[in-house]
């Protein structure tokens, strides 16, 4: 167990590492820092002063060893914009997605007895509507959804704020009902998938057949024997959507003004401030890794069965 | 019809054939795929032929008529060199935008774009996601690590970020969204690609044309690819709606398509901030995104049923004789 978090760690590192070796390739190789900076039309004496100004005239591999030894200090340097530090930026934001990200799951949270619903006939009704509902769900586009919500709740009933963000206290609360409510969906639709699929694979074992031939109601038999065994799958599921939670996020932050992180890196790439961008996607990345390597501890811990070596 | 005759217009007729096809009958049985089915239809036939479906010119700006609701009809003027303007009455079926262009004529000529850059997407992304697939999964060792390796690290942060850095790096174009789905799609291709390469190269037949002496070359194209074709399909027919998806996020945030060019996600991003006054310039082209997206889907979703031998029964069984017969399922 013990060499198998060892593994997982340092293949995380590994790919984190060369996830910002692709970006530096992509930002200084394939672009240039300097002119992704302030466009293609600037005065080459404002080029070379900005050049010389972030130490951009050095050689390429210098530049490369100066970029990871500064990553490995946690140092992303100064945003261009706003001259602070682009760590604190992203450390600022990273609160508000991830309260964000709890309320839309916590919503999204319903997906799971309309799943439990659907599986008890397969292809039956309910399923049918469910699947459709399911693919309506993934269909929507994310920002028009929120768009309607906005034109709906807000404008038309006028029971909600359009947009902003006021903390997360008493007065805080009206602002993140319609960004979780445009986030729901897609979480609920994947819970309802993924309880569906996991409950019907569940209801084919024997162990089920033996409850059954004991005279249990079939009521009893999924509460108690059945949804225990399927939560550990669908917990587990549930890690995978992390990183496509962030798709979502970012436009729904945009929408409704959320200083989350998705919109920071939408105001950085406006700005065109490349350390904020780096340390932003770097973030992002390490959270995706770090919650998918929490999830497999925890299913190992949910089921005994599994081991890992 | 009495049965000899049936089975004379049966063999006269190919279409008649084609009817009784068990995957054609359980298309038309199922309700759902069947609307999906003509929907895309129809959408494909307006898109493809846009120029003559398209009542109105879909550039020509009559800020006279801005804002007109759906259903309304109104009175263009057109530009006469030699005398003065003439007027002409307009029905305008689905309304005017902000700078009274017909909406249906946009909605068509943008669907061009959206639906295009969705199955370019998919073409691309998915050709250099099988090469690079059939490479790792075929030599296997070293390659294959290396390619994995890299998979992992495009699959480490998500869709919409890395499209934003491709885009932040070479600029918002038509051409370069279809390269955002090349660099942020081909690790699913290439990994499904190499799962099922993996367990082909086993294969009695494979080592068959081996012992015959076929080149690799000649095995992959000959013996492989083949098989692969079910098993992609399915993917790509879902991949469509996702691409079409992430391109109207992507034109909508203002990092995709550019004006004068226009594709769903746009119109919709430049109808926003008349969302209170003109609420058809948003939900109109939102509608047609996502009854596009979910007809993909649907038929996707039907198409991976029927292709997979183990639900498939479920699906094919379901005609006439066997209604006829008592079957239900």
């Amino acid at each position: 167990m013990r060499n198998y978090i060892i593994r997982r760690v340092a293949h995380s590192v590994l790919i984190l590492g060369g996830l910002m070796a692709l970006l530096f390739f992509a930002t200084n190789i394939l672009g240039d820092p300097v002119e992704l900076l302030v466009g293609d039309d600037a005065v080459q004496e404002v080029v070379d002063a900005l050049r010389r100004k972030y130490g951009l005239d050095r050689p390429l591999h210098i530049r490369f060893a100066d970029f990871y030894w500064k990553l490995l200090q946690g140092d992303f340097d100064r945003s261009i914009r706003l001259h602070i530090e682009a760590r604190s930026l992203v450390f600022e934001r990273l609160p508000n997605t991830a309260v964000l990200a709890a309320a839309a799951w916590g919503i999204g949270m319903i997906g799971i007895p309309i799943g439990m619903l659907a599986a008890r006939r397969p292809r039956g009704i309910m399923d049918r509507f469910v699947n459709v509902l399911t693919f309506a769900i993934i269909s929507i586009p994310d920002f028009w959804l929120a768009l309607m919500l906005v034109l709906l709740i807000a404008v038309q009933f006028e029971l909600l704020p359009t947009s902003g963000f006021d903390g997360f206290g008493l007065s805080g609360w009206k602002y993140i009902v319609l960004p979780a409510l445009a986030l729901s969906p897609r979480v609920l639709g994947r819970n309802a998938q993924i309880t569906r699929a996991t409950m019907i694979e569940e209801l084919g074992k024997q162990y089920v057949a033996t409850a059954r031939s004991k005279g249990l109601a079939e009521g009893v038999i999924l509460q108690t024997h059945v949804l225990k065994n399927a939560a550990i799958s669908i917990v587990t599921l549930m890690g995978d959507e992390l990183a496509g939670f962030m798709n979502g996020a970012t436009i729904v932050e945009v929408v409704f003004g959320w200083p989350g992180l998705g919109a920071l890196l939408i105001d950085a790439i406006n700005a065109r401030d490349l350390p904020v961008i780096t340390a932003t996607v770097f973030v992002v990345a390490l959270m995706v890794m770090a919650i998918n390597l929490a999830v497999d501890m925890v299913y190992t811990y949910l089921d005994p069965r599994i081991q890992y070596k | 019809m009495q049965e000899g005759t049936t089975a004379l217009t049966q063999k006269a007729n190919p279409l008649l054939a084609l009817w009784n096809k068990p995957l054609v009958q359980a298309f038309l049985s199922d309700g759902v795929t069947l609307a999906s089915g003509v929907f895309l239809v129809v959408v494909l036939v307006a898109v493809l032929f846009a120029p003559l479906v398209s009542p109105h010119k879909y550039q020509e700006q009559q800020i006279r008529l801005r804002h007109l609701a759906p259903f309304s009809s109104g009175e263009a003027i057109i530009k006469d060199t030699t005398a003065r303007d003439v007027t002409e009455q307009r029905y305008f079926l689905l309304g005017t935008d902000h700078l009274g262009r017909d909406m249906v004529s946009r909605l068509i000529h943008g669907g061009r774009i959206s639906i295009s850059v969705g199955v370019l997407g998919v073409l691309v992304s998915g050709s250099l996601g099988i090469f690079l697939g059939l490479i790792a999964g075929y030599y296997r060792g070293k390659i294959d690590d290396v390619i994995m390796r890299v998979v992992d690290v495009f699959m480490s942060i998500p869709l919409l970020f890395l499209a934003l850095m491709v885009l932040f790096i070479l600029g918002p174009s038509f051409t370069n969204i279809i390269i955002v789905f090349a660099v942020a799609r081909w690790m699913l291709y290439c990994r499904v690609t190499r799962g099922v390469v993996m367990s082909l190269r086993e294969q009695t037949f494979v080592d068959a044309a081996r012992a015959i002496g076929s080149s690799d070359q000649r095995i992959i194209t000959r013996h492989i690819l083949p098989n692969l074709i079910t098993p992609l399909l399915t993917i790509a027919a879902l991949e469509v709606p996702r691409n079409i998806l992430t391109e109207s996020a992507l034109s909508f945030l203002g990092f995709g398509i550019q004006p004068p060019e226009s594709s769903w996600g746009l119109m919709l991003a430049s109808g926003r901030q008349y969302i209170t006054s003109a609420w058809w310039i948003v939900v109109i082209p939102g509608l047609a995104i996502f009854l596009t997206a979910l007809s993909f889907n649907l038929f996707g979703v039907w198409l991976r049923a029927v292709s997979d031998p183990l639900q498939r029964w479920r699906w094919l069984k379901q005609t006439k004789e066997s209604k006829e017969a008592g079957i239900t399922f």
